[in-house]
């Protein structure tokens, strides 16, 4: 009986342990964005995302804080917070999805692995199904994820008035740089 | 069976165990009042860091004054500042007030910023310093011999808290000093408590109403002094503030609209007037 109890317990902690382990995770991932018109180019950094990346299953997730996105025009940054994106009323932006057809030999190889994530991305409150291309690459003991890729502003109901409609591109280019490590669950700063 | 429960904790929610390991320290609480001013009064806002504020006031003359006069737009008090961000927390201007010629210059700085998260701050707490002199030529040339007695100085603490965002008020105690009075018996130094705020009904126009308790209104000589109250509207274009209101001040400068207007709502002695606040992005942020 203690016999049985010990495995259990050591089974357990086992099974613990590898589900750590199979977690990778960073706080300071990269976020880029640009507004390009003609008249004004509007861009912005994000040093702050949150994310996720399971690599037994594939899965990743990414959370940010639409606040702490640093305008190289700050004018920009108070019209993005309080009229674009209304980040009192929507403080978060995130993703969920799995990488499609996942294999994770060919991570563990330590090549270049281009993948094609498909999930759910919520920004201003509207939750969108998108699939994404991008390249995941583990290094030692890093795994360095990028992607770039474009969101449309209606599809998340982010309203332009007519007046700076000249100014504000409704097709914006997002790029994405992740440099996880593997996920302790104290690894608070 | 077992395997699957262990697991679930770690497995189930990705974003929410995000949420538990991103916890911000710190989210700052912007745009408390979308310009400078509140109306007359400053705000708590300033430029941020690199920015240059244009800054035009505009007051027309009495809206009772009659056909004649075009209810007052014949006739106007203007004030035209520069006013310029050094880092997201101070500012400097300096301006020039068409009623008696003054210039002015100001500093302004915000210790304490409203934020919330982990170090949350209620408030905004901004400090105003404020030096005008007036170039006025005196109808006697020997009045004028000391330019020391040309100067008057404003200091205010303003204090404001936006509560949602539709909502931010403003109390601003002030105190003015005079270097030269009408009579020995007027007093040099001020006290006036001002209060003000915003309340936003569309994502661009906000409703706006600001108000100076002067304390020693009835010890001034001369004319009798009004406590200024203005009721006006926030309407915001891109780069641009523009305001626009009704006001008993006529004139715009601190010393001035707080210890001077004569104007009365009771008898109906307003003036309309407007703001327009256009900024230029001098120096970038660094990425």
């Amino acid at each position: 009986m203690k016999t049985a109890l010990t495995t259990l317990i050591l089974l357990i902690s086992s099974v613990v342990a590898l589900n750590q382990d199979s977690l990778w995770f960073t706080r300071s991932g990269h976020i880029y964005f640009i507004s390009h018109t003609p008249i004004i180019d509007i861009d912005a950094h994000h040093y702050q995302v949150g994310s996720f990346f399971n690599i037994k299953t594939g899965e990743m997730a990414f959370t940010l804080l639409m606040k702490s996105f640093q305008f190289t025009l700050p004018l920009a940054e108070e019209h993005f917070n309080e009229n674009y994106v209304e980040s009192e009323k929507y403080p978060k932006a995130s993703f969920k999805g799995k990488i499609k057809g996942y294999d994770q030999a060919r991570l563990l190889s330590g090549d270049e692995y281009p993948v094609e994530v498909e999930g759910d991305l919520t920004i201003h409150g509207v939750t969108a199904r998108v699939s994404e291309k991008g390249v995941i690459r583990k290094t030692g003991t890093e795994i360095r994820a990028v992607s770039s890729f474009t969101i449309l502003i209606g599809t998340y109901r982010i309203k332009i008035p007519e007046i700076v409609a000249d100014r504000v591109a409704t097709v914006i280019p997002v790029e994405v740089e992740m440099i996880y490590k593997p996920y302790q669950k104290k690894d608070s700063p | 069976m077992l395997i699957s429960f262990v697991r679930l904790p770690a497995q189930d929610d990705l974003l929410e165990m995000l949420d538990q390991e991103v916890k911000p320290a710190r989210i700052p609480v912007d745009a408390t009042f979308k310009s400078t001013r509140v109306i007359n009064c400053h705000s708590v806002e300033r430029m941020q860091g690199g920015n240059l504020e244009f800054h035009v006031s505009h007051r027309f003359g009495l809206l009772n004054s009659g056909f004649n006069e075009f209810f007052g737009l014949d006739e106007s008090s203007s004030h035209f500042s520069l006013e310029y961000g050094i880092t997201d927390w101070l500012e400097v201007g300096l301006g020039r007030a068409t009623v008696d010629k003054y210039y002015n210059g100001f500093v302004k700085l915000s210790p304490i910023r409203q934020s919330k998260g982990k170090w949350s701050m209620p408030l905004t707490v901004s400090l105003l310093a404020e030096e005008m002199t007036t170039t006025k030529e005196y109808p006697d040339p020997s009045w004028s011999v000391d330019a020391i007695h040309r100067r008057s100085f404003c200091f205010q603490v303003l204090v404001a808290r936006k509560f949602a965002p539709w909502l931010s008020l403003q109390l601003s105690p002030t105190w003015i000093h005079r270097n030269l009075v009408a009579t020995p018996q007027d007093p040099n130094r001020l006290f006036a408590l001002g209060v003000g705020g915003r309340l936003k009904f569309t994502p661009r126009t906000a409703l706006t109403c600001e108000y100076f308790w002067l304390k020693d209104r009835l010890l001034l000589s001369g004319a009798p002094r009004y406590n200024p109250l203005s009721i006006g509207l926030d309407i915001e274009t891109g780069s641009h503030v523009f305001q626009i209101f009704l006001t008993n001040a006529y004139t715009i400068l601190e010393h001035s609209f707080i210890a001077e207007t004569t104007g009365s709502w009771k008898k109906g002695e307003l003036h309309v007037g407007f703001n327009i606040s256009r900024v230029f992005t001098l120096i970038r942020k660094k990425k």
